[in-house]
């Protein structure tokens, strides 16, 4: 597999939308695009940073302490789906439920560091990791698919159910409940609040703790992908929508 | 997305390496597979699935769908021979690459026509079957499903796609014996839908793609039958793929 030098710029560098970064047993991916909301192009710089992170796993000759951190910039987490073209092209959702699935089941322990707003989509990408950190005194995480109103595809409700208790899970999708980080630390939907400053290091922290989980090799991933073996049928369920004309 | 104009033809996956042609004519969109015998890695998989991606683009940017087709071709004595076995033995990320390729073509957005010029042996031949139509050429090449004698598993999703484009008999035949079918026995078991001398495949092949193009105005429905239709093979198809290697990972 051809060597990448870090930091990565993703897509590239003239269209830099993420950066992945190494250090030690650590890759951070730093999403800084706008709200960083998904479009097609910015699901598949996602999916090529764990492409590369996955090779670098499977490179090794025994498998070795590693893990992923996620985080956002400013205020935003990510703010989900850029709806305009999501509804303007459709092969947009299967490239969006395939990043989701390849998170969700990622060969070595993920951690997302909830800077600010996790909206819809962007919730959905912060639950699709193993473990969450939250800054404690700004930004919610919320599904407000109710209130646009837009529906929730099998997988991505599939997703919310998996990793949510019932209650929680019914109020976040059916009222679109904006859970602050105290709320969300309560009913188990993050596992450490923390002042903001503190949020990437204390992601780090816990993915240090984790990552030795990775020396299990290709059983860290097997063993999501049974855990999850639901939610990953659901995600692969083709996403159409009956566009007016085609 | 706007839809950016991709020139064709097109070498994919690039002028300097050059494994397989997309190419239009008229309706037809022709993807040509001629990298010696056409075995699967990583990098055929990816190619083959951003070819798809330009077609089904080309589709979506229609104001209104027109009939359109897809036909697949190899070169020489081979259609396609398979996975490159060493390859995906060490890369493991690689079966999702093949398994989500079959899964695209299989639903694929418009009819598709395997043009089988020879032969089309174990992923090779889930290929051709994940094509809507297939027409094979006489006297020269087999479909077989040469697992048992290599004594490799089939993927669930592979097993499914069998069973889904086979009757009982033919699939136990392929399956269980590695059952060689000439261009006669495909014919009457049903793996293809034509057979014609070699010379005139390609002209065969063009006359059934634009028999069955006018389909293509169905518009995202054509696709939406598909996955109805194939919903088990796509949801076993999108089961993980993994190995237990014996030593290290």
């Amino acid at each position: 597999m051809s060597e990448v030098s870090f930091p990565l710029a993703i897509p590239s560098a003239d269209n830099h939308l993420m950066t992945l970064h190494q250090e030690g047993p650590l890759f951070i991916l730093h999403l800084h695009h706008k709200d960083n909301r998904f479009t097609t192009e910015f699901c598949r710089g996602i999916l090529y940073a764990l492409q590369v992170v996955e090779d670098i796993f499977n490179d090794s000759e025994d498998p070795v302490d590693m893990a992923l951190v996620t985080t956002g910039e400013g205020k935003i987490y990510s703010n989900g789906l850029d709806l305009m073209h999501a509804v303007s092209y459709i092969p947009f959702m299967e490239t969006y439920l395939l990043m989701l699935r390849r998170l969700l089941t990622f060969c070595i322990p993920t951690v997302a560091a909830l800077n600010g707003h996790a909206f819809a989509g962007g919730c959905l990408l912060a639950l699709a990791h193993d473990y969450r950190v939250m800054r404690d005194d700004r930004g919610y995480m919320c599904m407000n698919e109710i209130d646009l109103p837009a529906n929730l595809p099998p997988g991505m409700a599939g997703l919310l159910r998996y990793k949510m208790t019932p209650d929680t899970f019914r109020n976040c999708v059916l009222q679109g409940h904006r859970f602050p980080a105290k709320q969300a630390l309560d009913e188990k939907l993050v596992d450490v609040i923390c002042p903001g400053t503190e949020v990437l290091p204390k992601a780090k922290e816990l993915a240090l703790k984790w990552a030795p989980k990775a020396k299990s090799g290709i059983i860290y991933r097997q063993l999501k992908e049974e855990m999850y073996a639901d939610v990953v049928r659901l995600l692969s369920i083709p996403y159409n929508r009956l566009a007016p004309k085609m | 997305m706007a839809h950016q104009e991709v020139a064709l033809p097109l070498a994919l996956p690039s002028t300097e390496k050059h494994y397989m042609t997309l190419s239009r004519e008229g309706p037809l969109f022709i993807l040509h597979l001629h990298n010696k015998d056409n075995r699967f890695t990583t990098e055929v998989c990816k190619a083959i699935i951003h070819a798809l991606q330009v077609v089904e683009d080309t589709f979506l940017a229609q104001k209104e769908p027109t009939e359109m087709a897809l036909i697949t071709v190899g070169d020489g004595k081979f259609f396609s021979n398979g996975l490159d076995v060493a390859h995906a033995r060490e890369y493991i990320p690689f079966m999702d690459s093949y398994l989500t390729m079959l899964k695209k073509l299989l639903t694929f957005t418009i009819p598709t026509v395997a043009a089988l010029n020879g032969h089309a042996f174990a992923g090779g031949c889930m290929l051709a079957l994940a094509h809507d139509y297939r027409v094979m050429r006489t006297e020269r090449g087999f479909m077989c499903m040469n697992e048992i004698d290599i004594k490799a598993p089939l993927h669930p999703g592979m097993n499914a796609l069998l069973r889904y484009k086979t009757t009982p008999k033919t699939l136990r035949a392929l399956v269980l014996q590695g059952y060689r079918f000439n261009s006669d026995e495909a014919l009457a078991a049903d793996l293809v839908d034509e057979i014609c001398p070699e010379k005139e495949l390609m002209a065969t092949a063009k006359k059934l793609a634009l028999k069955w193009a006018p389909k293509a105005k169905a518009g995202i429905v054509y696709r939406q039958l598909k996955e109805e239709l194939s919903t088990d093979t796509i949801r076993l198809l999108s089961v993980p793929y993994n190995r237990l290697e014996s030593s290290r990972l």
